[in-house]
């Protein structure tokens, strides 16, 4: 077996912005999902849409994510919708990351003492400076680190961008491999490429989790 | 409700799909128990030899997409070995090898769990090593795993639908294939979604009970 890494080297371009798509993916959905998670937990914790919201909270949590994709992409077509790869890939990746961080707000919320929410009201604040000094600080040490690693998941599942063709990094690996007969060098680099963009958080996720388990121990 | 006639004639597909779906499962399961023990040992382990290894091994599964790994798997894997490897089997390795990346983990939190003291007090009552891992080491851990057990079970049943990007006839392909033939695209898929749900979702609930049960009566208070 001989390696070579040329046709590699030769498309750098292409995986270049097959990179961007995937970081565009990640990051846009990363910053609506986290937002559109908050009001997901509300919903869910109060109000009358409370059953219809966990219904599809829990639809979506035991669903695969390509299917997902595939009844975003394909099904709404029914519709006489028709979306473009990364819209379809955008919507999923976004819901999921909502869902996921509604689950994670709703423990971080649920995890704050009630003994410290009374103190609050004992020591005479409102209920905005009870959110702000007390319940806040106090769930976003519960919410920080499972949030880290659904980021992980997030980068992760934009890579399924490639099962309805869009260029992302994989696909764009793909490609390079189908047109040069370099399979081996080509998906090598690809996961490299992910290795090197997922493990800083995966760093960032263990020691946030180490850091926030001693300040509550506290 | 038309479609219902319609999708009866694909119901021997459909279950075709749900067995190649269950046997990925299945396969990745046993793998992922087997090795993820073998690798929360080599973890544990005072030898780097063993250690370091098993590090690289976690984490760069841990780090890179499913989708990646299958791929990759199924390319690289029968070169490198230089065996013949099919689609399902190539699928079902590196799910096996993703969740025993995960299961690791685990049975390491579990493993550590039981304190080094306890082993201590259970030598000097005289059993022996294997008698303290059966009696002491075990039964206290697996109060610890076994409710991220289950979810990462559920990950691995979910995770059988990127298996589709072989062409794996598996349900999500299965459920492709169908749809063009058919041209039911919605329906399809939300009969898919709808059998997937009901194999993961009581795997999730199973989850949690075994958590709330464990809490009580597995773990020794301290």
């Amino acid at each position: 077996m001989e390696l070579s890494f040329d046709p590699v080297l030769d498309r750098i371009p292409l995986l270049l912005d097959g990179l961007r798509l995937t970081a565009s993916l990640a990051a846009l959905a990363f910053v609506m999902g986290t937002l559109g998670g908050l009001p997901l937990a509300l919903g869910r914790m109060s109000s009358a849409l409370r059953s219809v919201i966990t219904g599809m909270i829990e639809a979506t949590l035991s669903t695969p994510v390509p299917l997902q994709l595939f009844l975003v992409f394909f099904g709404l077509t029914t519709f006489d919708l028709f979306l473009t790869p990364f819209q379809a890939v955008l919507i999923v990746l976004t819901w999921n990351q909502a869902v996921v961080m509604a689950e994670n707000y709703r423990a971080g919320l649920q995890s704050v003492p009630e003994g410290y929410k009374r103190a609050g009201i004992v020591l005479g604040l409102n209920r905005t400076d009870r959110y702000r000094f007390v319940i806040l600080p106090l769930a976003i040490r519960a919410v920080l680190p499972p949030m880290t690693s659904s980021t992980v998941n997030l980068i992760k599942d934009s890579a399924l961008a490639g099962f309805i063709g869009a260029t992302d990094l994989l696909n764009a690996g793909l490609i390079g491999a189908t047109e040069s007969f370099r399979p081996i060098e080509f998906y090598t680099v690809v996961a490299i490429v992910y290795f090197v963009i997922s493990y800083p958080v995966v760093l960032l996720a263990d020691r946030l989790e180490n850091a926030m388990a001693v300040s509550r121990d506290r | 409700m038309e479609f219902v006639g319609e999708l009866i004639d694909y119901i021997p597909a459909f279950w075709r799909g749900l067995r190649y779906t269950l046997g990925l499962a299945a396969i990745a399961l046993t793998l992922g128990v087997v090795l993820g023990l073998l690798i929360a040992l080599a973890r544990m382990s005072r030898h780097r030899l063993f250690r370091i290894p098993a590090t690289v091994f976690v984490e760069f599964f841990r780090t890179t997409p499913l989708v990646v790994q299958i791929v990759w798997i199924f390319f690289v894997l029968p070169v490198v070995l230089d065996i013949s490897l099919s689609s399902f089997y190539a699928g079902a390795i590196a799910l096996g090898m993703n969740q025993a990346a995960y299961k690791s983990e685990i049975f390491r939190a579990g493993l550590e769990e039981v304190e080094g003291s306890q082993r201590m007090a259970a030598r000097v009552l005289g059993l022996s090593r294997l008698d303290t891992f059966r009696f002491v080491v075990v039964p206290q851990a697996t109060a610890v795993v076994l409710p991220a057990f289950m979810a990462h079970t559920m990950l691995l049943v979910k995770g059988t639908a990127y298996v589709s990007i072989l062409r794996v006839p598996e349900l999500t392909h299965t459920a492709t294939l169908i749809s063009l033939d058919s041209f039911r695209f919605l329906e399809v898929y939300v009969v898919v979604g709808v059998i997937y749900f009901l194999m993961i979702y009581p795997l999730g609930g199973l989850g949690r009970w075994l958590e709330k049960r464990g809490s009580g009566r597995w773990r020794i208070q301290q």
